[in-house]
This record gives structure tokens, sequence and C-alpha cells, in this order.
């Protein structure tokens, strides 16, 4: 081989259709445009089986094909030489295409025509550059390896999972110029995944979920892989994805209960990558960007890479959070809770808790603040710690401690923005005071 | 087969050229034409132009073997048809195919302009060494390969 293969991946994201060469048994060859080259790694590359046409008759009669690819920017073209190997129709890899050739569908007006019935893997024999050609310069690019050195040092500096989450977002916008990105936590159940912090949009849309396999967001996190779309698709956007996930859920009856999801409406670029510590899948980084191809190969690399860290620093938080600290406590004098009773309603079925007949959150932030409020209630407590949620075994808590810590970012971060009534204010690590401003009248609801 | 003013107003309309050949162990190769063109003879006959040096191996196994595909693709549309011919013969330039390059170069730059490649990229594209031949062949089979359910299917 006289190049790398990871030194041509940009000329394998579907930016300009390639061309595949192949030859029948008596000798005739074919020629034909395909939509999808896609780098699977150093030696492989996988193409989109849509129809069964005769490039597919003559690979699986004589497995050897040839390929021109062009670099979008710079024009150069590359002949790979390949040999087919085997077609799988799931997993990462078939999702993963799948879900770049919805956006290359619609990109080209082929929405509806364009349908993965498999990915056709190949061993890749040779590439090398057309002779002759004329290439044009490519543009000067940000260096990714310092973002990633940045993003890396950063999560190291995080005491509390909140400030790490904030802060990882903070730092794709300056390190990667990416304005607008969220984080959705998996929740307890393993089926859904809830919006625990945004950076960006009008709304935070926290407590937003999404289903897994729904949406790029979905996917990505069902088939724990990193999923990138390079163009506009309303196959895979985050409000149709969000909006489903409502339809779905037996919340649907209760629309007042739909957290309105951000994202934008039609993002030309998309990019999640699930955040995960020794393969156990605590959540989705995901980024967006109202133009195409905003993300190439190489962008991916380093988010998933700072998604590693990501995932790696929030365990490691986890794992010291028992050690509590004390912060001083706020100067203002706390005073009694005063004025009309705020009418808490919980349905237990699925935790979900209203406040003046408005929707506030369910399942598991739901059922610890009516735990927090009833306590408050009866014993006028306002001081918690996390170790004695933890310890609660009515609580529906997994074992990953960052699961609680999110759930209580969740629910600090709804109190916030929907009842201005009740807070929740970090004290220390690993405790928090429950701040009530107005008496309460709890309601068990059916 | 049937080459009506329809089908030379394809081939004039900006497509992008492909053609494919083999080698004696069938493996095969691949190589961008500059230009192609139909020759309204009879039997009608598809003439295309590439550069030695781009098209590399794919020229020798043309010339071993005549064996030749053609796909031909307009951009904007994705209308798709693919020639095939087991008669190609490699010649020397002639001024007819030096002036279809420059037609060629001007219509592709159009039909791909709009999908945001400027002129500058259509013309660094097409450019090659000064070695340019064509190569000419009997279209025997022709295919429809517009993507979707019709692909494939043979032209009449």
């Amino acid at each position: 081989m006289t190049l790398a293969l990871e030194a041509i991946r940009e000329c394998l994201d579907g930016q300009i259709p390639a061309v595949i060469a192949t030859c029948d048994p008596d000798g005739v060859p074919n020629c034909t445009y395909i939509s999808q080259v896609h780098f699977v790694d150093g030696e492989h590359v996988a193409l989109s089986f849509q129809f069964f046409n005769k490039t597919r008759q003559n690979i699986l009669a004589n497995p050897v094909a040839a390929v021109m690819v062009i670099h979008p920017l710079t024009g150069a073209r590359y002949r790979l030489q390949l040999r087919y190997l085997r077609t799988e129709s799931e997993g990462p890899l078939f999702e993963n295409m799948k879900a770049k050739l919805a956006g290359i569908a619609s990109h080209t007006g082929m929405s509806g025509v364009f349908r993965l019935q498999g990915a056709d893997v190949y061993r890749v024999t040779d590439v090398s550059p057309v002779a002759g050609q004329t290439v044009l310069p490519t543009p000067p690019r940000r260096s990714l390896l310092a973002a990633v050195r940045s993003f890396a040092q950063s999560t190291q500096r995080c005491n509390e999972l909140s400030e790490l989450l904030d802060g990882a977002l903070a730092q794709i916008e300056t390190q990667l110029g990416v304005a607008h990105s969220m984080i959705h936590w998996l929740d307890e159940s393993g089926e859904r995944l809830y919006l625990v912090a945004s950076r960006g949009y009008a709304q935070s849309g926290v407590g937003s979920e999404i289903h897994l396999g729904q949406g790029v967001i979905g996917v990505a996190a069902n088939a724990r892989t990193s999923i990138r779309v390079t163009h506009a698709t309303s196959e895979y956007t985050y409000s149709r994805a969000a909006r489903e996930s409502v339809r779905q859920s037996h919340l649907a009856d209760r629309l007042e209960a739909e957290i309105p999801s951000p994202g934008l409406p039609s993002p030309g670029s998309q990019l999640a990558v699930p955040i995960t510590v020794r393969d156990q899948l605590l959540g989705v980084l995901y980024l967006e960007d109202a133009a195409d191809s905003r993300f190439g190969y190489d962008e991916e690399d380093a988010v998933v890479t700072m998604a590693q860290h990501l995932g790696l620093a929030a365990h490691m938080l986890g794992q010291t959070s028992e050690r509590d600290t004390v912060r001083p406590r706020p100067a203002h004098s706390e005073s009694a809770p005063s004025g009309q009773p705020l009418v808490i309603r919980h349905y237990r079925v699925d935790d979900t808790i209203f406040v003046d007949d408005g929707y506030l959150i369910k399942g598991v932030a739901g059922a610890i603040l009516w735990k927090l409020l009833r306590e408050f209630d009866s014993t006028q407590r306002s001081e918690f710690t996390n170790r004695e949620l933890r310890l609660d075994a009515s609580l529906p808590l997994p074992d990953l401690s960052s699961n609680l810590e999110a759930r209580l970012i969740l629910l600090q971060r709804r109190l916030a923005e929907r009842c201005g009534h009740l807070g929740i204010e970090k004290t220390g690590r690993g405790r928090f005071r429950l701040r009530v401003a107005r008496p309460l009248r709890l309601l068990e609801a059916m | 087969m049937q080459f009506d003013d329809e089908m030379a107003a394809f081939f004039a309309g900006g497509v992008s050229v492909c053609i494919a050949s083999r080698n004696a162990s069938l493996v095969p190769s691949i190589a961008r034409a500059k230009s192609c063109r139909l020759i309204r003879s009879t039997p009608t006959r598809i003439r295309v132009v590439v550069s030695v040096a781009h098209a590399g191996e794919c020229l020798e196994d043309v010339r071993a073997s005549g064996m030749i595909s053609a796909a031909l693709s307009r951009p904007s549309t994705h209308r798709s048809l693919q020639f095939k011919g087991s008669d190609a013969r490699i010649e020397a330039l002639t001024e007819e195919d030096r002036a279809s390059m420059v037609l060629y170069e001007t219509a592709f730059a159009a039909s791909i302009g709009p999908l945001g490649f400027a002129r500058t990229f259509t013309h660094s594209f097409l450019e090659s060494p000064p070695d340019e031949v064509a190569i000419e062949f009997t279209p025997t089979d022709a295919f429809q390969q517009t993507p979707g359910p019709g692909a494939g299917a043979r032209l009449p």
C-alpha cells in the first residue's frame, strides 16, 4: 500500500460520490457511482448495500473491486483496491452507516430511496493517488490534539459532576467552536436517557427524555458507537426523537408533562458519542451545528476521546464523593416559609411531581424530591447528604454513584427553571440544603 | 440500442464520466474521463478522452482486453447510465477531441457549480499533463443506473 488509509479519510465521507468497478466471471467490467465508502479501520472500508445490483452480483462471484474516491476540498483522487469479506446487517458499523446514509440521502434528495440493507466490509489491499493530477491546497485547520489536551486537563480540575458536565460543554465551545451541545445521562431503567446539561439553547431542556434507539443520541447509546451525520436529515433530528419518546411513554396522555427539548430545528451536522467507563454506558455527549459537514472523522475521534475523559472523570468523582467536604454556609439568614401554601402532588406510580398543577419532574428525581419534602414537612430538616439518599432503600437508585449525582443536578436545575419557591443548594461535596420559601401542602395522588 | 437527441443532450449536459476495464486475472481497474461524446455513425459509437497518467492501469487493461464500461451520471439529478463494449481501442487525439474537452469542462463546471464547487475546483480536477488519448467503442449494452428500484434495468 503506497498510502495509509487513515491519511485519506476525508475522502470517505460521502461528500462527492465515489465510483466502483467490478468484473463478472465472464470478464465483463461494471462501473457505477456509490453514495458511501465508510472508513472502518486502517485496513477496512465498508460500502452500503442498498439494492441487489450488478456490483453485488459481481463481488459475490469475483470478490475484487477498484474504487476511486475524491477529496471534497482539494479534488485529489485516490484508487483503492478492495477484496470483499462479509456483510453486516446489524451492530455498531451498520447503525453508523445507516445514520450517515440518511444524511447523505437527505442532502442529495434521495430520502426514501436510499435504504441500507447491509454494510459490505472490504479489506483494502492498496491505496494510491491518481498520477499527474492537480490538487488544490487544503485550508489551515485548528489543532484537534491541542483541543483534546485542554479538554482532558479541564476534566481533572472539577470537584462536582455539575461542574464537570457544564465545563465539558464550555470546553467544546472554546476548543472546537461548537456552540450547541448537550449531555444526556442514562436513567435507572437503562431504556431512556434524560438531558442533564446543555449549552447554546434558549431553553435548557433539562429533564427531557430520549428512548434508546431513537435519533442519533438514542442510536449512539443503543449501539454503543459514535454516530456522525454530515448533512441535515429529518430522520435523525433530536426534536423528532424526543417527540417520539414522549409519544411512546406512559405520560403521553399528560401533555403538560412533556419537557420541551432543545435542539436545532434542522442541524446540518450532528455527532453523538457514548460516554462510557469500563464498557458501562453513563450517557451521551451530543454536538450539533447548523452547517453541513462540520464534523469529519478527525473531529469524531477528538470528541470520542473527550467523552472517554469525561466518563473517567465522572467515575472518579463518584469514587471520591463519600469524602464529604463542607462549604461555608451562605451569609443570608434563612427565613421561615411564608405565604400561600405550595400544593405538591405526587403520583406514586412513576414518582411524577406536579407543583401547583404544573409538571415538575418524575422518576428517581421525583422520588428524591418527594422524600426530601416529606422529611422537611415532618421534621423541618433542610440539610441532607448524598450518602443518606444512597442508603435509602425506598429510592430506586442504581449502583453507580454518578447517577445519583446526575439526578440531583437534574432536580436542582428543574427547580431553578420551574419553581422559584423550592431549591436545592450544594453545601459541600456530598451535601446539600433544601430551600423552601412557602408552606407545603403535600398530596399523594392516585 | 437507441441514441436519440435526448440521449445526445444527456452526454453533452455536464455529466461525470468514469470508465472501468479489467486485466487478464479479472481484477477491475478504474479511471475518470476528460470528455465523452456520441459519434452518430452506424452503429453509434462512444468516444471518451483520458489522460494517460490519470488512467494508469485502466488504459493498459482497455488496450489488452478491449473490454470497457463507461458510467455517466448527472450530479444534479443523479440520472445515471452505464454503457458496455468489447471492442474498445485507443486512438490519438483529434482536433474534435480537443474541442470536446473544452466543451466538457464548461458543461461540467456549470453542472456542479450549483452544488458548491467553484470553477477553480473543476479546472484543477480535470487538469492533466498533455498526454491525452481517446478511447472509442461500440456500446453493445446499456443500463439504467439512477439510484432506486429501477437501477440495473437494461435499456432497449
